[in-house]
């Protein structure tokens, strides 16, 4: 729902270059997984992000694909990293379109500073708040 | 000499019909839509571009809410019906807290019905868009989607103007609402309605007679009367077949017998019915919503003033949590947009007179002892809510049709069972009858118009 | 005092119903399995109730039903919110239909008429089988097979009784009570 309005023309994440979304795996880029998992559904989100091929990224959006949100039940996964490696986390339950414009930033950020062998750069150092 | 060949041609056809074999094809369109739809498996049998059969997978987005309305207590059930249709959150709130009510047996005041049923058709407007909007889409009509979104943004900033979100709003209470609506709702909600009427009338004349979009929408995916009342079908689906049954005027709830609005009626049952039902609906709604904000008895009167004394919030909170209660005790707190409308003043209007069920204003929280243990009762776990055992069905009009919801209770905290009777639940059950016979590329404004939404078929 | 939609039901079919009330206006019928596909028919059929919409179907599990377990804390604290002395209970709910663990319930609602009416059947544990009706009413196919995935009760003469929420692989029904909430059969991915 928040995607849709994100990519429509009042918030528009065309112009950050994300606007065409794919219909096929194997053309994509950037994986956005929107919305709670379930463990029905877990296998087939599995097996979406094997057919994209590489260089791919994960983008967990909303806080059930971050950590499960308040579905701590039998039916939900807790959190996508559990199944998908993740590069971005877009909490909000659902998040406003600023946070997953922020998030995208965050992602093309983080994808350019990465090597072009796949090597990550080091995250940045966190401030020592305990060293006071 | 071309009589020759023409024939020859004729004789090769013949003998090559003959020979050619058909089979049907298996064709998994599966739980990864690229449509906006959510997730869903249908699995048809082809015949050429002809669907034969279709077998539909639902279940992918099952997030156990019945299991979850168990655990939680029936105020903290609110944000996962908030969640259920996620297009029309405040009618699943609506519901839900009705059908508690009914159960607790509390009557809510006039001005709480009349804020409910404002912001229920503000909600079944934008879930409308959203549906004619992405049904738009598919068929090729980009551009009515991009207006729909539009005019849904000015009507999502409407909502979050009152309630704070604009999306998972939670803002019903069982006995009220969480607030009142703010002072200056009237301008922004004309506004607001300007700009949709003018979104609904440039969607009307980009597509209502074009050709491309009457071609695919008319004639396809039919249903007649008798079978949706026999899979129990309901909403404007059900109506797009003929069969005039509403649940805001058959079994009126809220304050809906003392407005006035018209319920469009389809005839032929197919998805170029639907599209023109829903498209009158959304003018219906508006019409309701005008007609309710003149007739809403008036909000309260402020505190004065001069003998009340307006204090920061944040003041009056530190203040009470060192004990110092006697110089707030004549105050109101000055809070911020979203708790506007919760203090003492207002309450008597969007709250039903219960210290069981709701929790007292502010003032009275930090002001003065009996309402802080009210809250403190109404909040710790193992007190709260307690309807006393029964079991009780409510049916509200979502925006896919009957939303009826049916609680029992034991007594406890929180509630024994829950179960929402999912509108579109019906209507995908007879998916198969819509889409046989039809051919594939038919499946496509079918599905858009059935507006399946995940949240609510799986729950 | 019952209303003439129960008495339709309960004077016709003396034998089939074992109790009924209109809690907060809702009429309902207690009734017993075996009679169930006669009274549905009936409740379809007859023209004083034209029942043709099967709104809903659903089951209860009443294994925990008045036992809930009290909070540790505060619990001893002996201050309950009751109902209410003000609002007076005339026509208080009389319990779970039966002795048996779960009960379907059936809501029907008449276009016509504009009546709705409720349909409880008890169910045993170790019987957990009813009549189908979906060649009563074409709803009930989906509704049922949500019925047996949740809690597990089969219905005799359903085309496809087969999971609809969950996958395949799920072992139990998760709304019985004593499946606990958090217990994961993940597919795929660690258990917790």
């Amino acid at each position: 729902m928040e995607y849709m309005a994100t990519a429509c023309s009042h918030y528009d994440v065309d112009r950050f270059g994300a606007g065409l979304p794919r219909f096929s795996p194997r053309q994509a880029d950037v994986l956005f997984v929107v919305g709670t998992i379930s463990h029905k559904m877990a296998p087939v989100l599995e097996r979406i992000h094997d057919q994209m091929s590489e260089p791919k990224w994960v983008v967990a959006f909303g806080v059930c694909t971050c950590t499960g949100g308040f579905y701590d039940n039998y039916a939900t996964v807790m959190g996508i990293d559990t199944i998908l490696p993740v590069d971005v986390y877009i909490p909000g339950c659902p998040p406003r379109p600023e946070m997953v414009l922020d998030g995208l930033m965050k992602l093309q950020d983080k994808i350019q500073d990465q090597h072009t062998s796949g090597r990550r750069a080091e995250p940045e150092p966190r401030p020592d708040v305990l060293a006071k | 000499m071309t009589a020759d060949l023409e024939s020859k041609v004729d004789e090769t056809a013949e003998s090559g019909a003959a020979e050619l074999e058909t089979r049907d094809m298996m064709l998994n369109i599966g739980p990864a839509h690229p449509a906006m739809h959510g997730i869903i498996r249908i699995v048809t049998k082809l015949d050429g571009e002809q669907i034969e059969d279709t077998d539909v997978e639902i279940g992918y987005l099952h997030r156990g809410f019945e299991k979850m309305a168990e655990v939680v207590d029936y105020n903290g059930v609110i944000p996962y019906t908030d969640r259920l249709n996620y297009v029309s959150p405040l009618i699943n709130n609506m519901g839900y807290c009705m059908t508690v009510e009914k159960l607790i047996g509390i009557e809510v005041p006039e001005r709480c019905h009349y804020v409910r049923v404002i912001m229920s058709e503000i909600s079944r407007i934008s879930d409308h868009l959203t549906c004619v909007g992405a049904t738009a889409m598919e068929l090729g009509a980009f551009t009515v989607f991009l207006y729909m979104i539009k005019a849904r943004e000015y009507l999502w900033e409407l909502i979050e103007k009152v309630t704070g979100a604009r999306l998972t709003i939670s803002y019903c209470r069982v006995g009220g609402v969480k607030a009142d609506l703010p002072d200056d709702f009237a301008e922004p909600c004309a506004k607001a309605f300007e700009e949709t009427r003018k979104v609904i009338s440039e969607s009307d004349g980009l597509l209502t007679r074009n050709r491309i979009f009457v071609d695919r929408v008319t004639g396809t995916g039919v249903i007649s009367a008798e079978d949706a009342i026999s899979y129990g079908i309901t909403g404007p689906f059900l109506r797009s077949t003929g069969v005039d049954y509403d649940v805001r005027k058959d079994c009126p709830y809220a304050v809906y017998d003392r407005l006035e609005f018209d319920v469009p009626v389809g005839s032929q049952g197919d998805n170029m019915d639907r599209y023109l039902v829903r498209m009158e609906e959304m003018e219906q709604s508006m019409r309701i919503v005008e007609a309710a904000l003149r007739d809403m008895p008036a909000g309260p009167v402020q505190v004065n003033p001069e003998t009340g004394r307006p204090i920061p919030a944040s003041e009056m909170v530190d203040l009470a949590k060192v004990g110092d209660i006697y110089s707030i005790s004549g105050s109101c707190a000055v809070t911020g947009p979203t708790l506007e409308g919760s203090g003492r003043a207002q309450h008597s209007s969007i709250a039903a007179d219960e210290k069981r069920t709701f929790l007292p204003p502010k003032e009275d929280t930090y002001g003065n002892i009996e309402g802080l243990m009210n809250h403190f009762k109404l909040v710790m776990h193992g007190h709260g809510v307690r309807p006393p055992r029964g079991e009780v069905y409510f049916p509200v009009e979502g925006a896919n049709g009957e939303l009826g919801f049916y609680v029992v209770s034991d007594g406890a905290g929180s509630a024994y069972r829950v179960r929402v009777r999912p509108p579109c639940f019906a209507i995908m059950s007879a998916l198969p009858k819509l889409l046989n016979g039809d051919m594939l590329a038919d499946m496509v404004p079918t599905f858009g118009s059935v507006n399946m939404i995940g949240g609510e078929l799986d729950r | 005092m019952k209303s003439t939609l129960i008495e339709l039901v309960t004077d016709r079919f003396v034998a089939a119903a074992s109790g009924s009330h209109a809690y907060r206006g809702d009429e309902t019928v207690v009734l017993r399995k075996e009679f169930l596909r006669e009274v549905a028919a009936f409740l379809r059929d007859d023209p004083a109730l034209q029942m043709n919409f099967l709104m809903d179907l659903t089951a209860v599990d009443y294994l925990t039903f008045g036992k809930s377990p009290t909070p540790a804390f505060f619990a001893s604290s002996g201050v309950a919110v009751k109902p209410s002395s003000q609002i007076p209970d005339e026509d208080p709910w009389p319990g779970p239909p039966s002795e048996a663990r779960f009960a379907v319930m059936y809501h029907f609602y008449s276009l016509q008429h504009k009546h709705r009416l409720r349909l409880v059947v008890p169910v045993e544990e170790a019987d957990a089988e009813l009549d189908s009706l979906v060649s009563l009413w074409a709803g009930a196919e989906w509704l049922e097979r949500e019925v047996w995935d949740m809690y597990g009760i089969r219905f005799q003469g359903h085309p496809n009784l087969k999971r609809i929420l969950m996958y395949e692989e799920f072992e139990g029904h998760p709304l019985r009570k004593d499946y606990p909430v958090n217990k994961r059969q993940p597919l795929i991915g660690p258990v917790n």
